[in-house]
């Protein structure tokens, strides 16, 4: 216990994180469970409204800051160090701060199940004046504010941290255009992240003034501004979403690339289409506040569009990396795909609420909850999954089941489509989201009957995973250092490394070192 | 080195480029001055790492330099292990329940807090101290 409180080692660190992250994902997961429970049936009554606000709110809260962005920072702490060939990240000490903030902020924010009036229950977005004055929200939303409060400093901290890693501690001969592309997509991730979270940390502190200290930012009524919350958080929220996804887009581009026995296809496109959709994620944010009729739709319709261009690019470098090349359909690249098609319909759907018209009739849907869902549950979570598969052998020394992978991957792959593509048809007749109950109307009851049975397929397929973990930790397979043929440097060092990651270096001609020394018949010197 | 600063400036200006567009096109004053900010932050970045160019030698920039040619170099200190970070997080904490419920915890919060920075400070100016273990390039320790 006293070498995790007090290590300030990035792969101890990394693991901590990670291990964090599936807790909170249990937890939510459960939550989400709670949530398809309710809504299977109309009229159901097994969460009250207050209850089912509560855990939406939590459910949502804790995926966003709690699972699929901290999983990136996690799996950035413990890759970044080892691909430039760096003996640790730069500055150890505030990397253990920021993991401490971020558990201690998750838990902050749970601690309100246990306080007088429940937990929060404003959504994860908090937005005010519900979540402005005490009415119906107690103690519980004091501490998501303060949890979120943690939570965003911490972030600061880690994108501090890999911004200077990456910048200054990188070896000899890894210069910049030899990175590896998850290595580049964790550096636009922490510039948007040093961009953007600050406006998070300035609107919580200012709904935390409304509600002690009698502050009215947002009231019109004492001079304040009413949509200045939103401005304020979508400024955040949004590069917020591209926070949750460019990691992963460095994780799927790691993996194609390798099951497809290729090097990347468009390296160059690739890295700067990552710094376009983190530059343009930043002129987005009122596409959320089309409907509230005081925001420039056009301008921020027009940037919404734009950013399916460099996302565009991305698809056509991995299909061109995949073009010819000997595809081995492992687990880590069967999750990837999964990634590619469920973040291809998020991505579409995307684009079509980009357009006013269309936000209009449905905005507050189930249709948007689909959308999202398909980006982050689908493409994130899937790539999540990928991500654990293809590194686990590194972290842990021994490789998970394969066959047990398949059908944990089969099974969340049905699962997630039948949760979620019976809520873009939800969402057309009309659904509201964020709502405890409906009426027995049109196709709604089977529609979210179905919608619960692949959310029972889902938890089934998170289970076959805990079973693999289990099984493989029993077979104990050791892996070798380098299992799958890949490219970049954490494969030329032990697996698990060593405590400051190598024993010896290879040499540094390219983006793929390890490839090099393994095939040295084929280098082609730059 | 100059990629770095290519990219922020690079960046800094599309943030003034949509701060002026969106200015124009919404007369709104909360997002133009955000992404103001956008723009004048990476400025500085920018700006920060030319002027530190000058003195700053980064090995990984040389694409020629090879790891065996810079054997036997120090790559610096690297922090084992401590405890005020720790100490530093829940003191963090206590400061904010303290905000909202308690002044006591407020000050105690805030004192703890620049208990363990002064703390921090000492142990990152003392070198070479049992915690820490000085590296060279090959990875192994040159001192403990």
């Amino acid at each position: 216990m006293t070498y995790w409180l007090t290590s300030t080692n990035h792969k101890s660190i990394g693991i901590l994180y990670i291990m964090t992250t599936f807790f909170f994902f249990i937890v939510a997961g459960i939550l989400s469970l709670f949530i398809r429970l309710q809504l299977a049936h109309p009229d159901s009554t097994v969460l009250n409204p207050h209850a089912y606000n509560e855990v939406f709110t939590l459910h949502g809260t804790a995926m966003i800051f709690l699972v699929i962005a901290p999983f990136a920072f996690g799996l950035g702490n413990y890759l970044v160090p080892l691909q430039i060939g760096a003996p640790d990240m730069i500055f150890p000490r505030l990397n253990l701060l920021g993991v401490m903030l971020f558990i201690i902020s998750g838990f902050t924010i749970f601690a309100g199940v246990f306080a007088q009036g429940g937990a929060a229950a404003a959504g994860w977005t908090g937005y005010a004046p519900m979540s402005e004055y005490q009415i119906g929200t107690g103690a519980g939303q004091d501490l998501w504010i303060i949890g979120l409060l943690i939570n965003a400093a911490a972030t600061i901290m880690v994108a501090i941290n890999f911004v200077a890693t990456i910048l200054l501690y990188r070896a000899p001969g890894m210069t910049m255009w030899r990175m590896p592309i998850f290595t580049w997509e964790i550096l636009a991730t922490a510039l948007l992240i040093l961009m953007a979270f600050p406006s998070l940390s300035a609107v919580l502190f200012e709904l935390l003034l409304a509600r002690h200290y009698g502050a009215h930012f947002f009231d019109p009524q004492y001079g304040g501004n009413a949509i200045l919350y939103q401005h304020l958080f979508w400024f955040f929220g949004h590069p917020e979403v591209y926070v949750m996804i460019l990691p992963y887009f460095g994780v799927v581009t790691e993996i194609v690339s390798v099951f497809s026995g290729k090097p990347v296809f468009g390296y160059v496109g690739l890295v700067l289409s990552a710094f376009a959709i983190a530059g343009l994620s930043m002129g987005v944010w009122a596409h959320h506040m089309f409907t509230t009729g005081a925001v420039a739709n056009g301008f921020f319709s027009g940037m919404s569009f734009l950013i399916a261009v460099p996302t565009g690019v991305k698809f056509w470098n991995w299909i061109g990396t995949m073009w010819r090349g000997k595809i081995r359909l492992t687990t880590p690249m069967l999750f990837t795909i999964g990634f590619l098609l469920n973040f291809l319909v998020g991505g579409v759907t995307g684009v079509m609420i980009a357009s006013p018209p269309i936000d209009y009739h449905a905005e507050d849907s189930y249709f948007i909850v689909s959308h999202f869902h398909y980006t982050l549950g689908g493409g994130s979570l899937f790539a999540v999954f990928a991500a654990v598969y293809f590194w686990f052998p590194k972290l842990f020394g021994f490789k998970l089941d394969e066959l047990l992978g398949k059908v944990s991957f089969w099974f969340m792959f049905a699962g997630f489509n039948l949760t979620f593509l019976p809520m873009y048809f939800m969402g057309i007749e009309g659904m509201p989201r964020r709502v405890y109950t409906y009426p027995a109307v049109a196709d709604l009851p089977w529609l979210n009957l179905l919608a619960s049975v692949g959310a029972a397929i889902m938890a089934f397929a998170v289970i076959v995973f805990f079973v693999n973990v289990v099984v493989s930790k029993l077979a104990h397979e050791k892996a070798a250092d380098d299992p799958w043929d890949a490219f970049t440097l954490e494969w030329g060092t032990t697996s698990p490394p060593p405590e400051f990651n190598f024993h010896a270096l290879p040499p540094i001609r390219s983006e793929r070192p390890v490839w090099d020394l393994h095939h040295p018949e084929a280098v082609k010197v730059e | 080195m100059k990629v770095f600063i290519a990219l922020f400036l690079s960046s800094g200006a599309f943030g003034l480029a949509i701060a002026v567009i969106y200015w124009f096109a919404s007369r709104e004053y909360a997002g133009t001055l955000l992404l103001g900010f956008m723009f004048f932050g990476l400025s500085f970045a920018a700006g920060y790492a030319m002027l530190a160019e000058r003195n700053a030698e980064i090995q990984g920039d040389d694409p020629e330099r090879q790891h065996k040619e810079a054997a036997g170099e120090d790559v610096g200190i690297v922090t084992k292990e401590s405890a005020w970070p720790t100490a530093l997080a829940f003191s963090i904490l206590m400061f904010f329940i303290g905000l909202v419920w308690s002044d006591f915890l407020l000050f105690a919060g805030l004192a703890a807090m620049l208990l363990c920075l002064w703390r921090l400070g000492a142990e990152s100016a003392r070198i070479g101290h049992g915690h820490e273990k000085l590296l060279t390039e090959e990875g192994s320790h040159k001192a403990e």
